[in-house]
């Protein structure tokens, strides 16, 4: 990331609340993200903190019964919360796109390859001629590099191995020329030989297209290979954000401290990983204070009463915690 | 225009996965490896020929009475013998055909057009829209069918576009509630929720993803809707209120031939075999062709 690139997409206080009968449950807790142009952005937390449900927000495709309640996703400088549904029916494929975890499920077991990237690209682009389209699926394909494109636009998905199913939700993600590529736990379903090929593919595609990316994921070391920065959540809201060789070398919230000493590091022979102890808060009442004073080792009284702000500690990197908040210590509430 | 678009996108992608040449090729492919797909292809296909070809066939008309020849038994004049007005049982049994294949297929396609419709809306939009088409299915789905179907017809009066509507307005449940269940399972899958993330409307998500997936079992389903509506059409003519004489129907000439069983069996035995062989047609055809349209059992050996 340079400090000149523009905003791309910008997230200010984003709020996604689901309505449940027994309860509010707040899964966004007002997000803060930007996603510069060009850049790659990991976002990282455990299941069920809301970084699927980000990313669901910013297409405009929470499921019911949830609601986004408040806040605003600029892209471009478009608002897209005040979108109608048929305008984010343009955005999206087109200008932000989304690859997810399951290739097995997310391909249509009933029509072949070729069919489906067609598909994608007749529905953005004024294609009608038959041979320009198979041409330009084929373009798509060997972009993501799959052997024997021609062989593969005849195939049905259970026909192709689990690495190649990645490769054509990617080749169906980037066939439009996406914006901004949201990729969720795009390699979780894959075996770690295929993952480490499907992830530099897709940083090598990002940069060809000159896409963004927002990669979703809860392993740290897919962060620590793809993104240029990386965002930390817990909870529904995001509690760090910092470039990701400085949150790896000295990351400030007992949260990101805990999160990266439950990673093993290649090399070090540790004697026992620490896990972080307790559970994720209850989303439908979360505490008045911060959501991880309950399981945080220097918790003080002050975390269990006050939500904490966003302070900036060093270039880039802010993070949301009363102990690097030096001059708030009223707090802000 | 968005209308148009989204055909011409799906023509092509149609085109794509190798079009109906295809399938068709694979149907012949997939039936030379079953023999019982085989029997009901072979059937259908022929029964299908001769309905069509009934006008040209060299034989006696069904409607001229051979006054000198009154039950007489199958001979090679009258093949089927003939009935107690002299009409040759032969001709009337190929002329059935074709008023059994019409009420079977645009009876089936009636509610299935019907049923499909509803279906899909109430299976994918789920919520309010459901709640209100199941409200409907159920009221159909709690009528005896066939009690349904005669009451209609009977209301209607006897004709053969009533005995048309009456079993389509009876049977559309069935396929509303086999579409809306499959849509259900459908609409939760993965992909749906890709296609949505790639920019598809739910028009598009409803009719290129949701209802090919779920055709299999309603081709099936169908096929065997239609020897369902062919055995109705039947007992409705049976019972009166179908095929209006001298107009020859398979289930009117049962009922007329019934009187005679004990010493003129031919006159309802061989209309009731009409019946059982186009009915096993149709059942082996939709079991073929369920595997068939399924891609995943593509390349299987059966």
């Amino acid at each position: 990331m340079s400090p000149a690139s523009k905003p791309l997409l910008e997230i200010k206080d984003l709020r996604t609340q689901f309505f449940l009968d027994e309860g509010v449950v707040s899964a966004l807790d007002g997000i803060d993200l930007t996603v510069f142009e060009g850049e790659s952005i990991g976002l990282v937390g455990e299941t069920g903190c809301g970084k699927s449900m980000t990313a669901l927000s910013v297409l405009g495709l929470v499921p019911h019964p949830g609601k986004i309640t408040g806040g605003s996703v600029k892209f471009r400088g478009i608002e897209l919360t005040k979108l109608s549904e048929e305008q984010m029916r343009g955005i999206r494929g087109a200008q932000i796109s989304m690859i997810f975890q399951d290739p097995t499920s997310s391909l249509d077991p009933v029509f072949t390859v070729g069919s489906q990237i067609g598909e994608v690209i007749s529905l953005h682009q004024e294609v009608y001629n038959k041979s320009a389209l198979k041409k330009k699926v084929i373009d798509v394909l060997n972009l993501v590099k799959i052997a024997a494109p021609k062989t593969v636009i005849a195939q049905y998905p259970h026909e192709l191995s689990g690495g190649m199913r990645q490769r054509v939700m990617i080749a169906l993600a980037l066939s439009c020329s996406p914006s901004l590529l949201i990729a969720d736990e795009p390699t979780t379903a894959l075996d770690v030989t295929i993952q480490a090929q499907v992830l530099s593919l897709l940083k090598d595609l990002v940069a060809r297209v000159g896409s963004s990316m927002l990669l979703i994921t809860h392993n740290l070391g897919i962060v620590a290979e793809t993104c240029d920065r990386v965002c930390v959540m817990y909870a529904g809201k995001i509690v760090e954000e910092s470039p990701t060789t400085e949150l790896f070398d000295s990351p400030r919230h007992p949260y990101s401290v805990g999160l990266l000493k439950a990673f093993p590091k290649p090399g070090e022979r540790a004697e026992e990983l620490s896990a972080i102890k307790g559970t994720v808060p209850n989303l439908m009442n979360l505490p008045p204070g911060c959501p991880f004073a309950e399981r945080c080792e220097r918790a003080m009284d002050k975390c269990r009463e006050v939500k904490p702000r966003m302070v900036e500690v060093s270039l880039g990197h802010r993070v949301a915690c009363h102990l690097f908040d030096k001059e708030g210590d009223r707090g802000d509430g | 225009m968005m209308a148009s678009k989204i055909l011409n996108s799906k023509l092509m992608s149609w085109k794509m996965s190798g079009g109906t040449r295809e399938q068709v090729a694979g149907l012949i492919e997939r039936s030379n490896k079953n023999i019982m797909v085989k029997i009901g292809l072979a059937i259908v296909f022929a029964i299908v020929l001769i309905a069509l070809l009934a006008p040209v066939l060299p034989m006696k008309s069904p409607l001229i009475r051979y006054t000198d020849s009154v039950f007489d038994g199958p001979s090679s004049e009258f093949w089927f013998g003939t009935d107690e007005l002299g009409r040759d049982v032969f001709s009337r049994v190929i002329w059935g055909s074709r008023v059994s294949l019409l009420v079977g297929t645009v009876a089936v396609l009636f509610s299935l057009t019907l049923g499909l419709t509803l279906g899909l809306l109430a299976g994918y939009f789920g919520g309010k829209v459901d709640y209100m088409i199941s409200g409907i299915i159920d009221i159909f789905w709690t009528f005896p069918t066939f009690l349904l179907a005669l009451a209609l017809a009977a209301a209607l009066g006897p004709s053969l576009t009533n005995v048309i509507i009456a079993i389509g307005v009876s049977y559309w449940a069935g396929y509303a509630r086999l579409v809306r269940g499959q849509a259900f399972t459908i609409r939760e899958r993965l992909f749906v929720e890709a296609s949505k993330a790639l920019g598809a409307s739910h028009t598009r998500i409803m009719f290129t993803h949701v209802l090919p997936n779920c055709l299999a079992p309603l081709i099936v389903w169908a096929s065997i809707g239609v020897a369902d509506a062919i055995v109705v059409e039947s007992s409705l003519s049976f019972l009166g209120i179908g095929t209006q004489p001298p107009d020859p129907s398979w289930g009117y000439m049962l009922n007329s031939g019934r009187r005679f069983l004990d010493f003129a069996p031919w006159i309802a035995t061989f209309p009731g075999i009409a019946i059982l062989v186009t009915i096993l047609g149709f059942n082996l055809f939709g079991d073929g062709l369920r595997d068939v349209l399924d891609p995943r059992l593509k390349g299987l050996r059966r």
